[in-house]
C-alpha cells in the first residue's frame, strides 16, 4: 500500500505491506536510529513520536501513520546544531554503547513537551519502558533534568 | 514484529462500517500492540479503529472512556486520576511503560481478556461496557467476560465508571517479580459504608491466578453487614484465597497465587479502610 505521512517535518508518500511495523519501514526509509532492540515492546531501542507522543515502533502497524505526524532522532539537530537532550546526552556522559540512546532522546522529547519541569523521579518513570543494558541509568536521567533546565532558560 | 499475510489495512470511520467489515478473515485493531506480537492464522486484513471517534473521555456522574482512548489518555485526565483516591492512575502506572500505554487502547486491552492488571480493578468498581455487534447495548464488564464475548467479534465502543461517593474506597495490588512485568497475581477492592460505618456493599477481583480477573463473590459477600475490622478482613482474605482458581505456570506455584491472594486481599482492604478513615478527619 501506498500513503503519506510527515516524517521529521518533511512530507514523504510511502509503501509498506499492510501488516508492517512502524519500525520496519522507517528503517527501510533510512532512519538507523530507530533501533530494533527486542521487537516485542520491551526494550524501548525503537521509541519515535506519533503525533508528539513516544511510541514503540515495533508494536505499531506502519498504515497507522497514514496523514500523521512522525519523528525520530534523524530529525532532531538543526544544522548540524543538537538538540539540547541530545547535546546533554553526550557531554553529560550519558552515552555509553549508545544504542538505548535514540529511544531515550524520543521519550525524553514527549515528557518535557507536557512537563517542561520534571522531577527526578517524573523522569525515571517516563523512561520506565527504555532499557540500557549497559545499566547506565544515572547518567541519562541526569541529562534529561539538564536539558529541561537549558530548554526552560532557552524559552523565557 | 511485523506481520506476513495482511493484504489489506482498512481505516472506517464509523462502527457500524467497522463492524460490516469484521469476519473470519479480518480483526479489528486497537492500538495494535497486542495484535502485532503474535501470527493470527488465516487473517488477512485488519480494521484498524483509529479513524472511529472513539478517543474521548469524559467526567459526567461517572466517567465515560471511548473504547480508542490510550491507556496514557485515561492516566493524563486529571478528574480519572483523582477518582476514588487515585486508584485507577495508580493502577494504570503500573501496566507496561508510557511507551506502551501511549499506544495500548482500553477497548484493546479488555478484548483481548489476558494478563491483565486492568480487568481486576474495572470488576471491583463495577465498570460497565457499551458493546456494538449491529446493535448497541451496555452491560457490565462481569457479564461480558462469563458470557464469553470478548471471544466475539462486538466491538467496544465505550466503558463506564459509575460515580462513587464519600463512603466509597478501593484500592488495587499487583505482585511481581521485576517492576515491568506481568503480575505474578494482582487483586482489587472496593467497599461502600453505610451511615452507621457498616459494610454496604463490598467487591473483591483476583486476577493472574493466572486465569484473568474475575469477581470472588464469598469474599465480597463476607464482608457485608458487618464493620470493616480487622477479624472480618482476616476472614475475607482467607475466603478468597481458598475460592480463586489457583493454577501453577512459569510464572509462580498455585500454592504461592494463594499465599499472594491471602495478603493482598488483606492489604488492599486495610488500604480501602484506610482511606475511608483519612476522608472523616
Ligand atoms: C511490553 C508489554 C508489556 C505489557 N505489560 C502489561 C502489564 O504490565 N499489565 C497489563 O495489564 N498489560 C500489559 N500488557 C498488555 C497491554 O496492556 C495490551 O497489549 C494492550 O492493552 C492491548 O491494547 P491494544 O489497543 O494495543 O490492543 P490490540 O492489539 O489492538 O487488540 C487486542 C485485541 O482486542 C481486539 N480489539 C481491539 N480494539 C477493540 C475494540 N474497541 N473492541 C473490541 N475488540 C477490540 C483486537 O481485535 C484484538 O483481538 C503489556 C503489553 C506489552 C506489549
Amino acid at each position: 500500500m501506498t500513503f503519506d505521512l510527515v516524517l521529521n517535518g518533511v512530507r514523504r508518500t510511502v509503501q509498506a505491506a499492510p501488516g508492517d511495523s512502524l519500525m520496519d519501514l522507517l528503517r527501510r526509509l533510512g532512519c538507523k536510529s530507530v533501533k530494533n532492540g527486542c521487537d516485542d515492546g520491551y526494550c524501548g531501542a525503537c521509541a519515535v513520536l506519533l503525533d508528539g507522543r513516544a511510541v514503540n515502533a515495533c508494536l505499531v502497524f506502519a498504515a497507522r501513520a497514514a496523514g500523521h505526524r512522525v519523528d525520530t532522532l534523524e530529525g532532531l539537530s538543526r544544522e548540524g546544531v543538537l538538540h539540547p537532550v541530545q547535546r546533554a546526552a553526550l557531554d553529560l556522559g550519558a552515552v555509553q554503547c549508545g544504542f538505548c540512546t535514540p529511544g531515550i532522546v524520543m521519550t525524553a522529547l514527549d515528557l518535557l513537551a507536557r512537563n517542561p519541569r520534571p522531577t527526578e523521579h517524573e523522569v525515571r518513570e517516563a523512561l520506565a519502558g527504555n532499557y540500557c543494558r549497559c545499566t547506565g541509568y544515572v547518567k541519562p536521567v541526569e541529562a534529561i533534568l539538564a536539558a529541561a533546565a537549558e530548554m526552560r532558560e532557552a524559552a523565557e | 514484529m511485523s506481520l506476513t499475510g495482511i493484504t489489506a489495512y482498512l481505516q472506517p470511520g464509523t462502527l457500524e462500517e467497522a463492524y460490516g467489515l469484521l469476519d473470519d478473515r479480518s480483526i479489528a485493531v486497537g492500538g495494535g500492540t497486542d495484535i502485532i506480537r503474535h501470527p493470527h492464522i488465516g487473517v488477512t486484513t485488519l480494521v484498524d479503529l483509529g479513524a472511529l471517534p472513539l478517543r474521548y473521555l469524559r467526567h459526567e456522574s461517572g466517567f465515560a472512556i471511548g473504547g480508542t482512548a490510550t491507556l496514557s489518555d485515561m492516566l493524563e485526565h486529571p478528574g480519572l486520576a483523582a477518582h476514588l483516591d487515585g486508584v485507577v492512575a495508580e493502577m494504570l502506572r503500573g501496566v507496561g511503560s508510557p511507551l506502551l500505554r501511549n499506544a495500548a487502547t482500553i477497548g484493546g486491552h479488555l478484548a483481548r481478556g489476558r494478563y491483565s492488571d486492568i480487568v481486576p480493578l474495572l470488576l471491583a468498581l463495577d465498570a460497565t461496557l457499551t458493546l456494538f455487534d449491529g446493535t448497541e447495548r451496555t452491560l457490565s464488564l462481569a457479564d461480558y467476560y462469563r458470557a464469553g464475548l470478548h471471544r466475539s467479534r462486538a466491538l467496544i465502543s465505550e466503558i463506564g465508571l459509575p460515580p462513587a461517593g464519600p463512603d466509597t474506597a478501593a484500592a488495587f495490588l499487583k505482585f511481581t517479580r521485576v517492576a515491568f512485568d506481568y503480575a505474578l497475581l494482582n487483586c482489587a477492592v472496593q467497599v461502600r459504608l453505610d451511615g452507621r460505618g457498616m459494610v454496604e456493599e463490598a467487591r473483591v477481583a483476583v486476577g493472574e491466578t493466572p486465569a484473568l480477573g474475575a469477581l470472588v463473590e464469598a469474599a465480597a459477600q463476607s464482608l457485608e453487614g458487618g464493620p470493616l475490622d480487622d477479624g472480618r478482613i482476616d476472614a475475607s482474605a482467607e475466603l478468597a484465597a481458598a475460592a480463586i482458581p489457583a493454577q501453577d505456570d512459569q510464572r509462580a506455584s498455585a500454592e504461592y497465587r494463594r499465599a499472594l491472594c491471602r495478603v493482598g486481599v488483606r492489604r488492599a482492604l486495610f488500604r480501602a479502610r484506610g482511606r475511608l478513615e483519612g476522608r472523616r478527619q
